[in-house]
């Protein structure tokens, strides 16, 4: 209460934590060049040096000093600076060790390997870490040297969430059954057994056309619990549920009975697909085999020649070979029945690994299916360039145009023709 | 002032920018603009609900290991295409099924069937450079591609 009127800080004093583009891209990369992969936990918090000012009175447990005036040194549970301090402190361990961190990603950290000619990695989420290297086993010696690192764990089972398993030939399989296990088990406590369902939602079902009446309180906060719990889980790689989630999501605020139907519907969902998660392959996809190209002309360049790369100087020499990119895009237009607007959906491959996806709707009204499958283009055009640039900053070689398939020859053909205004 | 496209009908303003924002990264090579058909694109189960196979049939291929479908298909490369109980999508089953989905058809209405033959000269586990992908379509050329000196 009152915390609009408290002044905030004029210092940073949040910790920045991995993308989990990074952690996926790392893991992806770890499987490509057959790297080790290790995770630890680092209960050291409290080490680090504080930057706020904070004093007070010594005890009688100080004996001699009794009743002087105390400052604080190292950093403290609870105090606000205290997860930026270990930040910065954990960051000039893994600067010393040798790690630099990426450009796209201030807590991917990358250093050329002594064992291969390639890279080896490390991700911090504030004190958990990942190591991804030939001998990851080193890197956690030194940083133990300044760090208690505990919950170590070579051939990682879990991180950050995710369970890892190891089919009998030896490739990653990334799933949320821990996590959902104890969601399915508290849900079933507090608010009973949902059915088992074969698909997250509904054919034809609008959720915003519903007019049953409105949930009571417990029924809001049972809404607003699963929500929360599919809102991790699509983060976390249970990409199925996507479209669901983000149909729902938009009553949180005040849910209809029906709506907290298909919500424990969704839950059904996942109960009955427990184990569904996907595979880390760096090899290129087998789909699409039937695709088409609009040829562009050859002075199409000359209008934009204005045009310069991403290409920062400050990123590392590449040298681990190129991954594939593939993007899927689709818009729904109008799909929403009360404001009309339309849909973007995206998925990004690298290799054969779904690596981003996002179900949004778009933020204007389109008045054609053009309009809306052509804002959905651009968006996918941004998650290229983005993800391009996070490549080329873990020295990854990103050469090859990045294919974008979608479904609507027009958005093609618009895409791909030179504008007659310009010679 | 941003010029208009001239192939588009559309001249809101925001499409024009968006429309050189696409087009500046693909003559730029870094992107490339592909058309896939609807039953391929991996982005449409993230746009609508779908009824049980046609969701089972878009994220079974997601989820599953790649590695496992390479092995299959070394030994097969037929697929055979069936329509659905709702007749609004064709969905790619592999022909086994294809028996024990035969009682599902609607009485006095055969399964239509038609197979085409996928890309069986790529070898199990190659990567295939995106530029030497085997295309089965000829390449579309504009239709409105106007001349140096024409007027549409």
């Amino acid at each position: 209460m009152g915390g609009h009127v408290i002044n905030s800080s004029k210092r940073i004093t949040y910790s920045s934590t991995a993308q989990d583009v990074s952690i996926q891209l790392l893991r992806l990369i770890a499987v490509r060049n057959e790297l080790s992969s290790m995770t630890g936990d680092s209960n050291a918090v409290c080490t680090a040096p504080v930057t706020e000012k904070s004093f007070s009175c010594a005890g009688v447990e100080f004996l001699d000093h009794n009743g002087c005036i105390v400052t604080l040194k190292r950093a403290l549970y609870g105090l606000k600076t205290t997860s930026r301090s270990f930040h910065e402190f954990f960051a000039e361990c893994l600067m010393r060790i040798g790690f630099t961190p990426t450009r796209a990603d201030p807590d991917l950290w990358y250093r050329k390997s002594d064992d291969y000619e390639g890279d080896d990695y490390m991700a911090t989420h504030v004190d958990d870490i990942i190591i991804a290297a030939k001998r990851p086993v080193e890197y956690m010696a030194k940083i133990e040297q300044e760090f208690n690192i505990r919950n170590q764990e070579d051939l990682p089972s879990c991180y950050l969430g995710n369970s890892y398993k190891r089919d009998p030939n030896g490739h990653l399989h990334i799933l949320s059954s821990k996590y959902l296990k104890e969601v399915l088990w508290q849900l079933k406590k507090k608010f009973g057994e949902v059915q088992k369902m074969a698909i997250p939602l509904c054919v034809r079902e609008h959720p915003k056309l519903d007019d049953s009446p409105f949930c009571s309180e417990a029924e809001h906060k049972q809404y607003q619990h699963i929500i929360g719990v599919c809102q991790w889980l699509v983060i976390a790689g249970c990409f199925a549920i996507n479209y669901a989630v983000s149909s729902l999501s938009r009553f949180s605020i005040a849910p209809r009975q029906r709506q907290l139907q298909l919500a424990r519907e969704l839950m059904g969902y996942l109960r009955k697909h427990p184990k569904r998660g996907y595979f880390t392959d760096p090899r290129p996809p087998t789909v699409p085999t039937d695709f088409e190209r609009v040829a562009i002309k050859e002075d199409f360049g000359y209008q934009y020649s204005y045009f310069t790369k991403d290409i920062d100087p400050r990123f590392p020499e590449p040298l681990s070979a190129e991954l594939d990119i593939n993007i899927f895009v689709d818009g729904d237009h109008g799909h929403d029945k009360v404001t009309g607007r339309s849909i973007t959906s995206l998925i990004t491959l690298v290799g054969s690994t779904p690596v981003i996806w996002s179900s949004k709707r778009q933020s204007c009204v389109q008045l054609s299916t053009f309009g809306a499958e052509f804002t959905a283009l651009k968006k996918a055009v941004e998650e290229a360039a983005a993800l391009r640039y996070h490549l080329r900053s873990m020295g990854i070689k990103v050469e090859k145009p990045t294919p974008i398939y979608i479904d609507n020859m027009s958005v093609v053909l618009n895409g791909s023709r030179q504008s007659r205004e310009y010679p | 002032m941003v010029p208009a496209n001239p192939g588009s009908t559309l001249n809101k303003k925001a499409i024009t920018l968006v429309n050189h924002y696409v087009q500046e990264h693909q003559a730029n090579s870094m992107i490339e603009i592909w058309k896939i058909p609807p039953d391929q694109n991996y982005g449409d189960p993230f746009t609508k609900a779908l009824n049980s196979i046609e969701h089972g049939g878009y994220f079974y291929k997601l989820q599953r290991n790649q590695s496992d479908k390479r092995e299959r298909n070394a030994s097969r490369s037929t697929y055979v295409s069936i329509p659905t109980l709702h007749y609004t999508r064709l969905v790619v089953l592999h022909a086994p099924i294809l028996g024990s989905l035969a009682r599902l058809r609607v009485p006095g209405q055969p399964i239509q069937t038609h197979s085409y033959t996928t890309n069986a000269s790529i070898p199990n586990g190659v990567s295939i450079p995106c530029e030497n992908r085997v295309n089965p379509r000829p390449t579309v050329e504009s239709e409105f591609d106007y001349g140096e000196n024409s007027s549409p």
